[in-house]
């Protein structure tokens, strides 16, 4: 006998929790995309969950009717690595921000990307501590002026996608909190994906860093600054798409004009399945506004995650030695009694 | 009605945002009226002064008597291609030119406070109210997207806009 799931909307995941982000914060959107995916992955509700850390963005598990851990702060990926670990049939996702999961959190975030989890990790990323309201964070620029750097930052950032594929991640994407479109073909490549799938959101803090990405957002501006990846094809960006990116002689990237003798063809080719995360790399590090930004899927390899990886060794000790005892456990080995 | 998420300017009474679709009818973010208000209202609605200008190298002694007759408190100082090179205030005369009076002949530009902190007409009350008390001003320059001065707003204007949903409010409990 099989029982028919029930088509579910995006309504179904919609919680009856109050919204407490401020009115026009870029939340909001990506919480919007998030649960239009949702129901199109044809997984159970109750097979969801949502894990996330401190800061703005990590009121996001009460916001959707899904399994979810408002968690410690930066821990986000540790605890999510370890719900993977004993219930793989989860998908799980992991809400941080640039503070709690490249500050306080940085090492869990590191080593759950590069053990491949198979987590979805979307990290929101507004340069600011908005929850705190305002000190600078750890992809603040140069020279911001915060409550916490009042002569303005001399921190070098970090790059989130730099972080990612250092760390061997085998899904990096970027994308914008108010290009809805892009976000949802986005989060979808992410959710599709076996493996940590890390996605950079550039997320409006309208109250505390409002217009930190107005370039890569506002219509008739992005257009300019952003240049959107596809794989197979040439990197062309621009109003009216006449420049590109060239890899030079010196085997970096520079802007060129289309015409007088370049031509696609003289073009770099995204290849977001290169083994070599060299090209990501060299994508990730193009900042405004030396270069335009790339958005849109930087890498995209496959590698065993964690979690198969893990159950198949349990699975296969369960077969070999039995289910064992944890009593027994406790008791077996070096033992002390401490008096 | 603004999309809380997007920004997109939807038809009122409209169920859900046609740009992102983010419920519009269920929002009902926290905090108070107040709280609200400045963080949905866009500095548009406070109605930017158009700026009074002044170039660098005018004496301080004419910036000084524009502002006294025009009775406003700061000029903006633009360069000769019109960009935005610093605000001269009522700070600026009390901090860096009342020791030493008889420099009213030297340029404005020498006591001006350089690169303001500027805002769009776009960005939020808040993030006005987050800029002024983070630099300790009382006035911020509106800029457009080529970053050209097209208004003026201070501490005042936000006063009168909270007193007049201040009066509001206390009209409709």
């Amino acid at each position: 006998m099989t029982t028919e799931l029930p088509v579910l909307t995006p309504k179904d995941f919609g919680s009856d929790q109050e919204l407490r982000w401020c009115p026009r914060c870029g939340d909001y959107s990506i919480l919007a995309q998030f649960k239009k995916l949702l129901p199109t992955l044809g997984i159970p509700k109750e097979d969801f969950m949502v894990v996330s850390g401190i800061g703005c963005s990590s009121r996001f598990p009460y916001y959707v009717d899904t399994y979810g851990f408002h968690s410690i702060h930066g821990r986000a990926p540790a605890i999510a690595t370890g719900i993977k670990g004993v219930r793989p049939d989860l998908q799980v996702w992991v809400i941080t921000g640039d503070g709690d999961g490249l500050s306080i959190g940085g090492n869990h975030l590191m080593h759950a990307i590069r053990r491949n989890v198979n987590l979805k990790i979307i990290l929101f990323n507004n340069q600011i501590y908005g929850l705190t309201k305002g000190q600078y964070s750890p992809t603040s620029p140069v020279g911001k002026r915060t409550k916490s750097t009042p002569l303005g930052s001399i921190d070098n950032p970090l790059s989130p996608l730099s972080v990612a594929i250092g760390s061997e991640a085998t899904f990096v994407a970027r994308s914008v909190d108010v290009d809805t479109k892009h976000l949802s073909k986005i989060l979808e490549r992410a959710a599709h994906h076996q493996g940590t799938a890390f996605i950079e959101v550039y997320q409006d803090c309208n109250v505390f860093n409002s217009g930190a990405f107005y370039y890569a957002s506002k219509k008739g501006i992005k257009e300019e600054n952003i240049v959107y990846l596809e794989h197979g094809k040439p990197l062309i960006f621009g109003t009216d798409r006449d420049k590109g990116i060239r890899v030079n002689e010196g085997n970096r990237p520079e802007v060129v004009k289309l015409g007088n003798g370049i031509t696609e063809d003289d073009l770099l080719f995204h290849d977001e399945e290169a083994e070599e995360p060299s090209l990501a790399f060299m994508l990730g590090r193009m900042r405004h506004p030396e270069f335009p930004e790339p958005v849109g899927v930087l890498r995209s390899v496959e590698r065993p995650a964690y979690d198969v990886a893990l159950d198949e060794q349990v699975t296969e000790s369960i077969e070999r030695k039995g289910p064992g005892d944890l009593e027994e456990l406790f008791c077996s080995g070096d033992t002390w009694t401490v008096t | 009605m603004l999309c809380p998420g997007c920004g997109f300017d939807n038809i009122e009474g409209m169920d859900n945002c046609e740009e992102c679709g983010q419920p519009l009818v269920t929002l009902d973010p926290s905090g108070g009226e107040l709280e609200q208000a400045i963080s949905r209202h866009a500095i548009r609605v406070l109605c930017p002064k158009p700026p009074l200008t002044i170039g660098p190298l005018e004496p301080v002694s004419t910036a000084i008597a524009t502002m006294s007759e025009q009775n406003v408190g700061c000029l903006l100082v633009l360069d000769e291609q019109g960009d935005l090179v610093g605000i001269f205030t009522e700070r600026d005369v009390l901090n860096r030119f009342s020791d030493d009076l008889s420099r009213l002949p030297d340029p404005v530009g020498e006591f001006m406070t350089p690169d303001p902190a500027t805002v769009s007409q776009d960005d939020s009350i808040a993030y006005a109210l987050h800029a002024m008390d983070l630099g300790g001003y009382r006035h911020l320059p509106v800029v457009d997207a080529e970053d050209r001065p097209t208004g003026i707003i201070s501490v005042r204007d936000i006063l009168k806009f909270l007193c007049v949903r201040f009066a509001e409010l206390r009209s409709t409990a």
